[in-house]
């Protein structure tokens, strides 16, 4: 690893760990379970990376925590649809129909294609990644216009999670998209901007992670009092 | 795969828009006070503030009835005018609150039935048309939810209309046009049309509480 690539590694492990921390500091661990698991496992893939280079640099193990992280990032969607749609009976109706469509469309996308038949591990890895990356990301964007359409409350949490991956995977996708299809100074290029994007991805989440929210309001006292205005 | 990109990062241009504008305090408060004893509350609040700003227009307008009788158009006039301001400010916020209703009756599984306007208790012929509009509608439609919706969304547009009718009388008849008669008799039918929309808002607005607190929103409540 060079200087440059290890100070980014460096700097990303902080503040993932700045951002468990604050997650634990103030008890919001169980807020997004798939959340915490997936700052985990990004922190544990990037410790070894960074501790022996010459085994887990490799495409294997790219591929691997790739496939880890984007299970994580699908149950983090997953999660986020099951946290904010459950007490909506009608909202889950549509929520769920619409889950199902972003589901059937990223498999219909990653399936068809040509990409299935590469030969090698950074080939496949480089095929699949962006086709999956879009799903997760047109998940992350259902969810939200959901949300917006149904005026749902979400935590602060839950609202970084959201506008933190939207931007995040779209650029992903971008960057993957040049390494893909370009060489040489494009390909260099697509790097720093999806190193850049994950550094200030993890900084906004650690933010979000230690800020105070607004205390509760008094009227959660009166849980399960509500009754229907006389007809 | 660009394509994929292209209608992804339009959306995702959207969605970070109106996701980062939302409010979320007022969401939260919009919520608590739908889904606890605060919504009954609310209703009452709401009906009291209505029915007084009604009562004020209407005790203005009588008042301004009274005293042309009287012989006095002046004074009349004045009184017109300020009859027109109380209605100028409570039209924008029966919109809002017809806005919000139909908003929230998207969250409701379960509507309580809801009927349509009937035009007979119209008296302006544009606003009891939008109440047939109503009825004809109110049959094509399969949900309750979609009839509510459709139900606020013609108050709505009563509401404007009549606004938009008053301001129009009330200024032909300030500035001295002639057949000021008929623009009187246009003013008295504004007015009870008024009364018979806020009637109706408020009817729909207990239907939409009544709903929402049948359904089971304690995890909501514990959210909020």
């Amino acid at each position: 690893m060079t200087p440059a690539e290890t100070f980014v590694v460096c700097v990303g492990l902080l503040l993932l760990a700045a951002c468990l921390t604050g997650l634990f500091v103030r008890r919001r661990l169980a807020i997004c379970v798939s959340f915490t698991l997936y700052l985990c496992a990004v922190l544990l893939s990037d410790t070894l990376v960074l501790a022996w280079p010459r085994t887990f640099k490799t495409w294997d193990f790219w591929v691997l925590k790739e496939s880890i992280h984007n299970i994580l990032k699908f149950g983090i969607a997953l999660e986020l649809t099951v946290r904010t749609f459950r007490a909506f009976p009608a909202a889950r109706k549509t929520a769920a129909g619409l889950v199902l469509a972003v589901l059937v469309l990223t498999w219909v996308s990653v399936g068809t294609g040509p990409q299935l038949e590469a030969a090698h591990t950074k080939e496949l890895a480089l095929s699949l990644q962006p086709y999956v990356l879009a799903g997760t990301l047109w998940l992350f964007i259902a969810i939200s216009t959901l949300i917006l359409w149904y005026r749902l409350p979400v935590t602060p949490l839950h609202k970084a999670l959201l506008l933190g991956f939207v931007p995040y995977l779209l650029i992903f996708t971008v960057a993957i998209n040049l390494l893909r299809s370009f060489g040489g100074d494009v390909r260099a290029l697509a790097g720093y901007l999806k190193n850049v994007a994950y550094q200030i991805l993890l900084a906004y989440w650690t933010y979000a992670a230690w800020k105070r929210w607004p205390r509760r309001p008094a009227t959660v006292a009166t849980r399960g009092a509500a009754s229907p205005p006389a007809a | 795969m660009w394509w994929m990109i292209v209608v992804s990062a339009a959306s995702c241009l959207a969605v970070l828009f109106l996701f980062g504008r939302r409010n979320e305090r007022a969401v939260r408060r919009d919520w608590e006070l739908l889904l606890t004893p605060k919504g009954e509350k609310l209703y009452k609040s709401i009906e009291g503030r209505v029915q007084s700003e009604m009562a004020l227009a209407d005790l203005t307008y009588e008042e301004a009835f009274t005293v042309r009788e009287l012989g006095s158009v002046q004074e009349a006039q004045k009184l017109l005018d300020a009859g027109y301001r109380v209605i100028e400010q409570f039209s924008p916020d029966m919109l809002r609150l017809l806005a919000a209703m139909a908003t929230f009756s998207r969250m409701v599984s379960a509507m309580v039935p809801v009927q349509p306007l009937r035009p007979r208790d119209f008296r302006v012929a544009q606003i009891a048309s939008l109440a047939y509009l109503n009825q004809l509608l109110h049959q094509f439609l399969v949900s309750m939810s979609e009839r509510f919706r459709l139900r606020v969304y013609i108050l709505g547009r009563s509401f404007a209309l009549a606004t938009t009718f008053l301001l129009h009388s009330t200024q032909r008849i300030v500035r001295n046009e002639p057949e000021a008669d008929r623009e009187w008799q246009q003013i008295d039918a504004i007015r009870h049309d008024f009364q018979t929309l806020t009637e109706e808002s408020l009817l729909s607005l207990r239907a939409l509480l009544t709903s929402l607190a049948a359904e089971r929103h304690e995890d909501v409540i514990d959210r909020l």
